[in-house]
């Protein structure tokens, strides 16, 4: 059930079971776990239903260090959290994302991917993907393009799995299954500003919530998890400072510390000798009724041999302006506004239809009417058109008749012919203790300490790009697709000015087995502690090779199932 | 940061398509003191295969100004030493044969990771010593 935290009266307590703190991947997932068991679950959430700038407003806080997004941008402080502007792209962290390496400083998880064996296919299934193929082999063959011929074994190809963007949002998936769940409360517009804990010092009583209309009570619960994201679980035991003065498990000094993000910049341009290489596969592109993101990435053994963490790029191609303009006109995108539209409508296989159609087009003089003033396509063009709505048709007529003439060069073509590829890197940085989360003394709304975030990048993280693009610059020459140039220097400390984060936050209660080198344990309980636990990405040890959510949800999976002993 | 491409892409294409060239061009150049001792018509045989020349030329001095000490005949002896026959092979394949044989050097550069930067184009070295044969010939 959902209830609105403003309307439960001050200085009362809630009893509970299970309290769960945020509402976002995590903590749906947690919760749902409980649905229809005897524990009774209070998911407490800072938001209501939808985007509210007021609440949104308590992320906000100063960014020191290397320049980042607001911090109000990457997340959303409303039920269904930070899923509300997913973008859906998802990968299991493999074997070597777990592993100590000896180059990765800090690195080695004390969970192995075998540990997940059994989550992971749930967590498949809990953010919608329909396939659990994670070999780039076994999308080659039913996909009508192909992978770059590179001929060595240094430079491979992986592929992510998108999320259609109508499955992505937690909030939509699962807020009626959570609305109805008799033993799970959903609190909205619940803001946390600390944990409580026992006179010892060693287990969470319960926790202080406050309403931005004032009103402030406390839920006290048996288990207390914190899924608040990647800076603001930090933020809140920091800000849990009444009985620890430094914050709860941060008695060596670790919490807040090793934030990471996955970086990317463009790293590097191809020159292609052939300006009709195809890099389609490389493009965003359904297979089989799957959305997929193929990136190149440098092997795990050749990482190994030169020692460097994870580096995969992105490959996006640069036309001739010209050809550019006219391919994303107005008119082209009438007719991918009506093949959406129809798809949408489950017309079948309508969308070979209208590549068929699109097909057509390329020889659509030979279906003009002579002598006619403008072209006038054949009749399976048109009866493409028949088939759309009145409104469907408004906007796809004038597009056929309009500017196709670029569109057509694209379809005889396959792709328009290429001036380069950008090469965009994201990497796995090396954790570094030095980047970190910390309070400020300003206080938000509801008397939190803001966050503040020092973002910081390593050396080693420069060189891991830098040799890694040469490595793809070798690759690309052997196989002549091209000449690679590297667009920055090793040396230096200055980052390129188009440094981006990937709206990832993690590691800043990062996994360990002793308490001097994290925050929570392998079962995600704080250090120190019998009863506090954290779920997200904050727990993550290393950055991996992967987008996050996946192994956010079979984090959180796993959680459940050692919750479940323990607060049965 | 090395972004702002001192050599356009266009004349950087030019250059590393134009192995396959076929014109023999022989050119005085202010460079010619350099190689006063060196085996010329090898030289400008193998700065031949490139049709491009001017591209060549441009992306032939870059590589100078990062590896100075180059000559003419230095360049010419590590280049034939990546050809089966060596020298010999220079100056006695046809044109295609020779071709054929860079090409394959080149690769073979790319494969065992032998690269050098030219303002930050990651090259073969051989088809850099060839472009800069082309700036000194």
């Amino acid at each position: 059930m959902f209830a609105d935290a403003r309307s439960v009266p001050s200085e009362s307590t809630v009893d509970t079971d299970l309290c769960i703190i945020g509402a976002g991947a995590a903590g749906i997932t947690l919760a749902r776990e409980f649905i229809g068991s005897s524990v009774r679950v209070a998911l407490l959430e800072s938001g209501g239903e939808g985007f509210d700038s007021q609440t949104q407003s308590l992320y906000e806080g100063p960014v020191t260090g290397l320049p980042y997004f607001p911090l109000d941008t990457p997340r959303l402080r409303y039920f269904g959290g930070t899923t509300n502007h997913w973008a859906g792209v998802c990968r299991p962290f493999d074997n070597a994302d777990f592993e100590s390496r000896e180059w990765v400083p800090f690195s080695g998880w004390p969970i192995t991917v075998t540990d997940l064996d059994a989550y992971y296919p749930r967590a498949q299934e809990v953010v919608q993907l329909t396939s659990d193929q994670w070999d780039t082999a076994g999308w080659v063959g039913r996909d009508r393009y192909a992978p770059l011929p590179l001929l060595g074994d240094r430079v491979l190809t992986r592929v992510d799995q998108i999320v259609p963007p109508d499955k992505r949002r937690f909030s939509d998936l699962y807020g009626d299954e959570l609305k109805a769940a008799t033993n799970v409360t959903v609190y909205l517009e619940a803001n946390v500003t600390e944990v409580q804990i026992d006179e010892v010092g060693t287990a969470a009583t319960g926790v202080s919530v406050a309403t931005l209309t004032g009103n402030r009570f406390a839920v006290s619960a048996r288990v207390i998890v914190l899924a608040v994201g990647g800076i603001d679980n930090a933020r809140l035991l920091l800000a849990s400072n009444s009985w620890f003065p430094n914050g709860i498990g941060n008695q060596n000094d670790l919490v807040g510390r090793f934030f990471l993000e996955h970086p990317r910049f463009v790293a590097g341009v191809v020159a292609p000798t052939n300006p009709n290489l195809s890099i389609a596969f490389y493009q965003e592109h359904i297979v089989d009724g799957t959305i997929i993101q193929p990136r190149l990435a440098i092997s795990r053994e050749t990482q190994e041999a030169e020692g460097l963490a994870d580096v995969q790029i992105r490959i996006d191609p640069v036309h001739d302006a010209a050809l550019e303009r006219a391919a994303n006109s107005a008119d082209v995108e009438h007719l991918k506004a009506l093949r959406d539209a129809l798809q949408g409508k489950g017309a079948g296989d309508i969308g070979q239809d209208i590549s068929n159609v699109v097909s057509d087009l390329m020889t659509w003089h030979r279906f003009t009417v002579p002598g006619a003033p403008i072209p006038i396509p054949y009749p399976d063009v048109m009866g493409t058109v028949m088939r759309a709505t009145p409104r469907e048709k408004q906007s796809l007529i004038p597009g056929l008749l309009g500017d196709i003439a670029g569109f057509l060069y694209t379809r005889v073509e396959g792709n328009l012919p290429l001036d380069s590829l950008l090469l965009t890197a994201r990497f796995e940085p090396a954790p570094n203790p030095e980047s970190r989360v910390t309070l400020v003394r300003e206080l938000d709304e509801v008397g939190m300490p803001r966050a503040e975030l020092d973002w910081q990048l390593s050396a080693s993280d420069r060189h891991a790009v830098r040799r890694s693009m040469e490595i793809v610059g070798a690759e690309f020459g052997s196989a002549g697709l091209g000449r690679v140039r590297i667009l920055f220097e090793e040396e230096g400390s200055e980052w390129p000015a188009d440094l981006a984060g990937g709206f990832h936050h993690m590691g800043t209660t990062r996994m360990s087995d002793e308490p001097k080198q994290g925050v929570v344990d392998r079962d995600c309980r704080v250090h120190g502690m019998s009863n506090l636990y954290v779920a997200g990405s904050s727990v993550f040890t290393t950055g991996g090779s992967s987008n996050p959510t996946m192994l956010i949800v079979a984090l959180a999976l796993r959680l459940a199932d050692r919750l479940r002993e323990e607060v049965s | 940061m090395t972004r702002g491409a001192g050599i356009t892409r266009r004349r950087f294409l030019a250059s590393i398509t134009a192995i396959g060239g076929s014109a023999l061009v022989v050119e005085t150049r202010p460079w010619r003191a350099l190689v006063a001792f060196a085996p010329v018509s090898v030289a400008e045989r193998l700065a031949g295969l490139l049709t491009h020349r001017d591209s060549a030329r441009v992306v032939g001095k870059a590589y100078l100004e990062r590896v100075p000490g180059e000559s003419v005949s230095r360049l010419v002896d590590r280049i034939a030493a990546g050809l089966p026959g060596g020298r010999r092979t220079v100056r006695d394949a046809s044109e295609a044969d020779l071709r054929l044989l860079l090409a394959a050097s080149i690769r073979s550069d790319f494969e065992q990771d032998r690269i050098v930067e030219v303002d930050g184009w990651v090259l073969s070295p051989t088809e850099a010593r060839l472009y800069a044969l082309a700036a000194l010939v």
